[in-house]
């Protein structure tokens, strides 16, 4: 490096902090207003079929709550006339087939975006028999919830501390239910079964639960919900709640969450009912579907910083799901030039393993090389089936490329057929590049030999696998998208990598005679 | 060994061994203007560079670099029956086609495949294509069919040896010959399985040979020692290659040079980022043997 070079480098070093700096003066280091939010998309699908007498369904809907914010919510519904109505704590939303029509679909769908919740009971609480005024119904015993059954009664005596601390109860209760077996049991198990049983799915545990608090008058109501992850489901989920100094406190004893729940968590209603209900003698099916995305701070803290990125981003149209995968291709670039002049890994194409990272980000890692390898070794083999031919470059490609987007199209079809959404999603992937990469596979493969294409092609998955772990990190992308400035940062380690005069990795092994011959000397 | 010390050793700055890397940062980039390149990646400017100061390389018979000269190929070759037809822009020896005879309407290649002539033109249409030139269009040579002298024949009877000569501001530095074997399928290629050696740049004499990542004494098709016997002419060939260096714009420099039967030594072609192998074969760290390098020529640009 030439003192040149070393200005330079030191020198965006040095702007980026500045920046960064600055910028985080100007919003009193509160990150809360750079940071983009992980936000959910949650669709609640509801199929109605078979229902010429007329049908009508009902289902629980999330709602805005100390610790989950509702940022938008729709029907999607031609079929059905649609109410919202609150009821209790909850809001139910009812939908009514429209007549001449036998089924339809209902889509209700809800941006949120929920957090994590912690609370500390404070170990002198003690309980008492006093129950807070209005609060009666959640120590009152129901057909489920069998607060007064003897074997209730005397598991929460004998779980009941000597010191009365509430804490300790809370404790003694939660392990004890957590201790049970778990069993996938369709349908309500009621706390006493439950008990019995000793063993039970979210609902039965919840419910015993509820029935321990309210044996010492500590209220306590379930929750129901849904565990978001990216996907569709049909499962949902019940944890509980009790009132402990005025608050009420999250326990989800099937999932090892006491006092607390994780972000993830989508609350649908309180108390002990079904989500779902609908006439009978139809066909009815219900299912989650659930997408994590990153939303810019604005859309909820309604702030719009003029220090922050995101506003012109947003005013240009672009999608953060896009940009976020833009904003890491220099980093991915990076990766590649550190596996090529400091490692000395040779692979197809300079930047392709980044632009395949780039793509598995929407496939998924596994489907992502899965469907590379796979498209790239078969159109090779296409080539060399078609090398007979002796056609010229050109329209050899064109066939090349078209053998490629023939093979995404199965491979689409394989995924949708074995449920892979991962493979569903492989179109996304730059076909041009495929196409070339299985051209210079045959080359090698003639030139240099079928171990040689096949190794290099190995080397360029490990590349790639390097990159996607580059790219697709959320931490690393929340930081570029925060603080763009940071790729000078990219840049001046690029200008030293440019420099970079040591001996390749690979080449320490290729030159290690030579350099055992210069030891000595 | 200090932290400093490894950290020299990681940086590749304590040894002289040369990797890709200082290569390209301390000789390539700082003594090869980019304009010159062409030069050396076009054979045809090259040969055109080098008859015009003089220099001995291979005579061309017939270049096509348009695809209606193709109608006239039967007639362009006629009065040929062993040449080589080789793209101006292709490396590491694509797009090679070396023709031994002729065999009714067709030719024989070296490797004994018969190839009709309609197969000649589509092979010398695809080098005009750019097939071996990563899609530029290019130009197809027509060169004869060089036979080697007698020591490089008894040398490496599988194929055309040649001498790679490095040099530093037209002083040869480093020499070896690259000896093809049965393995390496005639091709004058290290990474391929032809035997490079070492030569000793004052006197020609062969220094022992590297094949397959080790030491050989021996050429291994033929049993040919490699060491305590000399190139003839040696003396003659330096020379070239300290001519060839001095009129050429690039200031560092492989020189690939074969000695023909009749014709002598003839300059292959040139290369203005030449391989590193040279080093395993000598035995000797390439930035040790470069040297320091000195202050730009003056008018370097020709």
């Amino acid at each position: 490096m030439t003192t040149v070079h070393r200005v330079m480098v030191w020198g965006m070093v040095a702007l980026a902090t500045v920046l960064s700096l600055v910028r985080l003066n100007a919003i009193g280091f509160n990150q809360d207003y750079i940071l983009p939010k992980r936000v959910w998309q949650v669709d609640i699908l509801q199929t109605v079929s078979d229902a010429s007498g007329g049908a009508e369904v009902s289902a629980l809907l999330p709602t805005t709550t100390s610790r989950q914010n509702i940022l938008d919510a729709a029907n999607l519904s031609p079929d059905f006339d649609h109410v919202a109505e609150p009821d209790g704590p909850n809001l139910v939303g009812r939908w009514r087939l429209q007549p001449r029509k036998d089924g339809g679909q209902i889509k209700y769908t809800v941006r949120v975006q929920p957090e994590a919740v912690r609370f500390d009971i404070d170990p002198d609480i003690r309980l008492s028999d006093d129950v807070p005024a209005g609060l009666q119904a959640f120590v009152a015993a129901t057909d489920e919830i069998q607060v007064d059954a003897a074997d209730v009664r005397e598991l929460a005596t004998s779980l009941r501390p000597d010191s009365g601390s509430v804490l300790r109860y809370a404790q003694s209760a939660f392990d004890h239910v957590q201790g049970f077996q778990f069993r996938p049991f369709k349908g309500t198990t009621s706390a006493l079964t439950a008990l019995r049983l000793g063993e039970a799915s979210c609902n039965g545990r919840s419910r015993l639960l509820v029935a321990l608090f309210r044996a010492q008058n500590i209220p306590a109501r379930l929750v129901g919900g849904v565990i978001l992850e990216e996907g569709s489901k049909r499962t949902s989920h019940q944890w509980m709640e009790a009132f402990i100094a005025g608050r009420w406190v999250p326990f989800d004893a099937l999932n090892h969450h006491f006092a607390q729940i994780p972000a993830h968590y989508l609350e649908l209603y309180r108390g002990d009912l079904a989500e779902f209900k609908h006439t009978s003698g139809i066909t009815y099916r219900y299912e989650f579907k659930m997408r994590p995305e990153l939303v810019p701070p604005s859309t909820i803290a309604e702030k719009r910083d003029a220090l922050g990125v995101w506003s012109i981003f947003e005013q240009l149209g672009l999608s953060l799901d896009l940009l976020r995968i833009l904003i890491m291709m220099p980093l991915g670039a990076m990766v590649i030039v550190i596996f090529r002049n400091v490692v000395g890994l040779k692979t197809f194409g300079t930047f392709l393993p980044t632009l395949i990272a780039a793509a598995s980000t929407n496939t998924g890692f596994w489907s992502g090389v899965f469907g590379f390898v796979v498209i790239v070794l078969l159109t090779s083999l296409v080539r060399r089936a078609i090398a007979p031919l002796q056609l010229l470059h050109s329209p050899q490609l064109a066939i090349l490329l078209t053998t490629t987007v023939s093979l995404m199209v199965v491979l689409t079809f394989v995924g949708a057929q074995f449920g892979l959404s991962g493979l569903t999603r492989i179109t996304l992937f730059p076909i041009a590049v495929l196409a070339i990469t299985a051209e210079r596979f045959v080359l090698m493969e003639a030139e240099e030999g079928a171990v040689e294409a096949l190794r290099t092609l190995a080397w360029t998955v490990v590349v790639v696998f390097f990159c996607y772990l580059a790219i697709s990190s959320v931490a690393l992308q929340l930081l570029l998208l925060s603080f763009p400035e940071l790729l000078l940062v990219v840049v001046a380690v690029d200008i030293w990598l440019g420099r970079w005069l040591g001996l390749r990795v690979t080449e320490w092994a290729r030159f290690r005679p030579v350099l055992a011959a210069a030891e000595i000397r | 060994m200090t932290a400093r010390s490894w950290w020299d050793a990681v940086c590749g700055v304590s040894r002289d061994v040369l990797g890709l890397n200082r290569r390209n940062l301390e000789y390539v980039y700082p003594l090869n203007p980019r304009w010159a390149y062409v030069l050396a990646d076009d054979k045809r400017r090259a040969k055109a560079e080098l008859t015009a100061h003089g220099l001995p390389t291979a005579p061309t018979l017939a270049c096509f670099d348009r695809f209606e000269q193709l109608a006239r190929l039967d007639d362009t070759l006629r009065a040929h029956d062993e040449f080589v037809v080789k793209p101006a822009h292709g490396r590491a020896g694509r797009g090679v086609l070396v023709i031994v005879s002729r065999a009714g309407d067709g030719f024989v290649t070296a490797g004994g495949r018969r190839l009709s002539l309609d197969h000649l033109r589509r092979h010398i249409a695809d080098i005009v294509f750019g097939v071996f030139s990563l899609d530029r269009a290019d130009a197809a040579l027509v060169e004869p069919r060089l036979v080697p002298s007698g020591f490089f024949a008894a040398l490496a009877p599988a194929g055309l040896a040649d001498i790679r000569i490095i040099t530093v501001d037209g002083v040869p530095k480093a020499a070896m010959i690259r000896a093809p074997t049965v393995a390496s399928d005639g091709r004058a290629n290290i990474h391929q399985g032809a035997v490079g050696i070492a030569v000793d740049l004052a006197t020609g004499a062969l220094r022992g040979g590297w094949h397959r990542r080790s030491r050989v004494a021996e050429h291994p098709d033929t049993g040919h020692p490699l060491s305590g016997i000399g190139i003839p002419g040696w003396a003659g060939i330096v020379d070239i290659a300290r001519r060839v260096s001095a009129v050429l714009p690039l200031r560092y420099l492989g020189l690939d040079i074969i000695v023909d039967a009749a014709r002598g030594p003839l300059i292959l072609e040139f290369n203005a980022r030449p391989g590193l192998e040279i080093q395993n074969v000598l035995g000797v760290p390439l930035g040790r043997a470069l040297g320091p390098v000195g202050p730009g020529r003056a008018g370097a640009r020709a």
